[in-house]
């Protein structure tokens, strides 16, 4: 699959860009933070995806992994 | 709740944007890269629940940072319904969590985990509520609706603040969608349900599952972007804030 050729409907159904979105997984935030600034001409693509995905998941944005690492830890 | 974890965690929970956690991250990009196929349809990654609950049952941390990053969505949406506020639910969150992971020996064994931490927030909030530690005129409420069942889609709807505008152009874009895919976009972006969970809670296939989604999302990108009168979907995003959830719309 290449991720170039991708539309909002299949970034949205795409688990590893859901996982950037929310921000819980820390090589999928990698990875599409690498893969978006190698490819800017998607920007409006994925800031609309990203956008209907707050939408839809009740505007729950990114929160750092390390928040219940503090607590583990504690 | 105690006191060190939970500022820390407060402190950290403060949002940040993808770019700024980065530098927290220990793996190289080589090594992201060299990993494709973890990126490319990782739908029909199969997901070992039970094993990860076991490993949590033994102590293994990372077990249970993936069981938290794989539910925190499900159930601060599902907690936020009682509390109308994030940073209050969070807290439930994260005293049950605590909870758990000092009680990691004891826990039963557990076939549905979402179901089973649901069952924990509740109690979490229940006890807070009795022992008034979040007192207030809601109070009262919460309680009815978590000794009662769950909540109804008119109790959803009392707490939207409401946009009329936004309302009204995200409404009309739920009802092009059949009830079969308002359900499975609920599942998926409210609950945060993985494609396998969809599938055998639907009792369909994931690709069916998947197939659904796709149109769904599609045709509400359409409605959402039709129009000339109409806001753009990026002034609806700029317009819903706090509670207003797309869920408490399309109830209506």
């Amino acid at each position: 699959m290449d991720y170039s050729d991708f539309t909002v409907e299949e970034l949205l159904t795409d688990t590893s860009f859901l996982e950037y979105c929310l921000g819980n997984n820390e090589e999928a935030v990698l990875f599409w933070t690498v893969w978006i600034k190698d490819h800017p001409e998607k920007e409006q693509l994925v800031k609309e995806a990203e956008q209907l995905y707050l939408i839809l998941n009740g505007q729950l944005r990114p929160q750092l992994r390390s928040g219940v690492q503090g607590l583990l830890m504690g | 709740m105690s006191g060190g974890p939970l500022i820390r965690l407060q402190q950290d929970i403060l949002y940040h944007t993808v770019t700024g956690f980065l530098p927290f991250l220990k793996i190289s990009r080589k090594m992201v890269l060299s990993r494709p196929n973890y990126y490319i349809w990782n739908m029909e990654k199969p997901i070992k629940v039970e094993n990860l609950w076991q490993k949590l049952i033994m102590g293994d941390r990372d077990a249970f940072l993936h069981i938290y990053q794989e539910h925190y969505v499900g159930l601060m949406n599902y907690g936020s319904f009682y509390f109308k506020n994030r940073g209050t639910t969070n807290d439930a969150i994260v005293e049950m969590l605590l909870n758990l992971w000092d009680k990691r020996t004891t826990l039963p064994q557990v076939k549905n985990v979402r179901s089973y931490l649901i069952s924990c927030l509740r109690f979490t909030i229940l006890q807070n509520i009795k022992t008034e530690k979040w007192k207030d005129s809601k109070a009262n409420s919460i309680i009815n609706h978590l000794e009662g069942d769950q909540p109804s889609h008119e109790e959803q709807l009392t707490m939207l603040q409401s946009n009329d505008q936004l309302k009204r152009k995200l409404h009309k874009s739920f009802e092009k969608l059949s009830d079969r895919q308002k359900e499975l976009l609920q599942l998926k972006f409210f609950e945060n349900m993985g494609y396998e969970e969809i599938a055998a809670s639907c009792n369909i296939t994931k690709r069916t599952a998947y197939n659904i989604i796709h149109d769904a999302i599609k045709i509400l990108r359409a409605e959402l972007n039709d129009g000339q009168n109409n806001i753009s979907m990026y002034d609806v995003t700029l317009l819903v804030t706090g509670f207003l959830s797309v869920w408490e719309i399309i109830k209506h």
